[in-house]
């Protein structure tokens, strides 16, 4: 079994939760974004940078308030899907030192249903651990890595692949380092994906 | 005070506390408050925490209906407190304005009993998040007094309500937590009723260690499950009977082979969340492998998962988790290896004694670290 399925099918069916998606080289990370894109079909994908930067706490702290349980016992919602969109966190370099430990209060609304998604440097992993260890707990093995990942996947998501992310995912990409791929790079990853996949 | 390594069960068994006491002949108002339930504990003052205990006693109280009279006289009075200790500006009669977060909070005291829930919950979270130079500061003494007046109220004369505190170990900012399980002793010790609380295990440890000790009395300590000494050639050789019990209670004891159960069991080090984890993910595992059980591959394949967070240990963590484990000593300055991920476990005997080991997630980058430490000798 491929690194990459484990990966989409353990994000696709938890529907909760936390996991974490580690990352090296920017057009692998950008290819597992896509397929993962794909893979998720009907839920609604919200992507946010995360650096120290405010105005990126402030769009988290709205995040957060929505996915918070109500004051009030009359308001609590007792269904499974409280129509959250599925969140990916994609850190900066060495952001974890700030953001870490506000994170790590946060690990019950970010566990809430449909889940979150934390996107990591290798390089950054250790110490995002260390400055927000009852998060990290919560992910426990749910740890994937990009550049494990083939490019192999089910019919139902090569049928779905497209070289598209929305613009706050293209937003939050830039921010980290690395060369972005062009969407003709893309587009012939994903037609080589289609070809070996026959 | 309860205390204990990440994901070892503290929760578990004071919610399996909470749920026996209430079972108990003996008449005794039991109220659970959770301090990361609604607000962000990290940095959480003391203030925060009373006002998170009050928020919950409300909350446990509030649709009570036997001395409903006395019940609205006093909510009025703790609301009128409230209004002025946190400077809410009336707008008109029913309309009260609060500044919480830098932003306005209307509550509306036409709907008092849910006027007071809002006022005690975003309160509590203001104190949680809010730089401290925003902070509301001490709690009134008038305040507490009316907190003590409604625990009367509730366990009318029979014996003092029980309060367990959950998650006050997640307040990680050590002059925060300081401030909760040290400073404000005397503060917990004037509410009318019995506190249990939980503390982050490395402040039992460290600096804190022995001034917690002298106000709260030697911390109770869940330890992680016992687990064999390595890795069981036999299925099932000397497994605590938890891990078969937890498999049984999430109906997979006829889908696992016993040699995988033994092998997650070991390499979860007998904390029993990342067993939890283990079997969610070996279910996974089974699955896309297109396999009826759990075979000894899909646990591998789990365990391999779970090592890669070990891999960036650095060489400063590495040589602490050596030194530590062969000398059995120097635990105070190990805190950051007992949390994630877990370098190190410990666990109390019977005689009160502390038994260190590796976390077997974490040997095979110790017995790395040796090799090369050696080989440079």
């Amino acid at each position: 079994m491929f690194a990459s399925e484990k990966f989409f099918f353990s994000v696709a069916t938890d529907r909760a939760g936390v996991h974490v998606l580690l990352w090296e080289d920017k057009n692998e990370l950008v290819h597992a974004l896509l397929v993962l894109n794909a893979a998720m079909q009907t839920i609604e994908v919200q992507f946010i940078a995360v650096s120290g930067e405010e105005s990126d706490v402030n769009r988290l702290i709205q995040v957060i308030d929505a996915r918070r349980p109500s004051l009030l016992p009359s308001e609590i919602d007792d269904s499974e899907e409280g129509g959250n969109p599925f969140l990916i966190l994609l850190f900066q370099q060495a952001s974890s030192q700030t953001i870490g430990p506000w994170l790590n209060g946060w690990r019950n609304p970010l566990s809430e249903s449909p889940g979150t998604l934390l996107v990591i440097r290798s390089a950054d992993f250790e110490q995002f651990q260390r400055n927000a260890p009852d998060l990290s707990s919560y992910v426990g093995p749910k740890v994937f890595d990009s550049s494990s990942m083939i490019s192999h996947f089910s019919s139902e998501i090569l049928s779905s692949l497209s070289a598209a992310l929305a613009p706050s995912a293209m937003d939050a990409l830039q921010k980290l380092p690395g060369v972005m791929p062009t969407v003709d790079e893309l587009e012939q990853w994903i037609r080589y994906c289609r070809l070996s996949s026959e | 005070m309860v205390t204990g390594q990440i994901g070892v069960g503290k929760s578990s068994e004071l919610w399996r506390f909470v749920g026996d006491q209430r079972k108990q002949v003996t008449r005794q108002w039991i109220i659970a408050c959770d301090l990361e339930k609604q607000e962000h504990p990290e940095r959480c003052s003391a203030t925060g925490v009373l006002l998170t205990i009050f928020r919950d006693c409300w909350a446990s109280g509030r649709n009570r209906q036997h001395g409903r009279q006395t019940l609205n006289a006093l909510r009025t009075k703790i609301l009128e407190r409230l209004i002025d200790w946190l400077k809410g500006n009336r707008v008109d009669d029913e309309k009260v304005l609060f500044k919480f977060g830098g932003m306005d909070f209307a509550v509306y005291l036409n709907q008092a009993d849910d006027a007071l829930s809002l006022i005690l919950g975003k309160a509590a979270q203001h104190e949680a998040v809010s730089k401290p130079s925003d902070r509301f500061g001490l709690i009134p003494d008038t305040l507490i007094n009316l907190l003590n007046e409604f625990l009367d109220w509730l366990s009318e004369g029979s014996r003092r309500p029980l309060i367990v505190i959950d998650h006050v170990d997640k307040i990680r900012d050590p002059e925060a937590a300081e401030d909760v399980l040290v400073k404000s002793v005397p503060q917990w010790n004037r509410i009318k009723a019995s506190i249990v609380m939980t503390a982050p295990y490395e402040h039992t440890l460290g600096e804190l260690r022995y001034s917690i000790e002298s106000k709260w009395g030697k911390p109770l300590m869940v330890s992680p499950v016992s687990i064999p000494d390595s890795l069981p050639s036999r299925a099932g050789d000397a497994l605590d009977p938890i891990f078969l019990e937890i498999t049984k209670n999430a109906g997979l004891d006829a889908l696992i082979l016993p040699k995988s159960l033994s092998y997650l069991a070991y390499y979860s080090g007998g904390v029993l969340r990342t067993y939890v984890q283990f079997l969610i993910d070996a279910c996974k595992e089974a699955h896309l492998s297109e396999k009826d059980k759990i075979d000894l591959s899909a646990a591998e394949s789990v365990v391999q998962s779970a090592q890669m967070a070990y891999k960036d240990f650095s060489i400063d963590d590495l040589e602490l988790l050596d030194r530590i484990a062969s000398t059995d000593a120097g635990l105070g300055e190990a805190s950051k290896l007992l949390r994630s991920p877990i370098g190190l476990l410990v666990r109390e005997t019977p005689e009160g004694e502390l038994q260190l080991r590796v976390h077997p997630l974490a040997e095979l980058a110790i017995a790395k670290y040796r090799l090369r430490t050696e080989k440079a000798w």
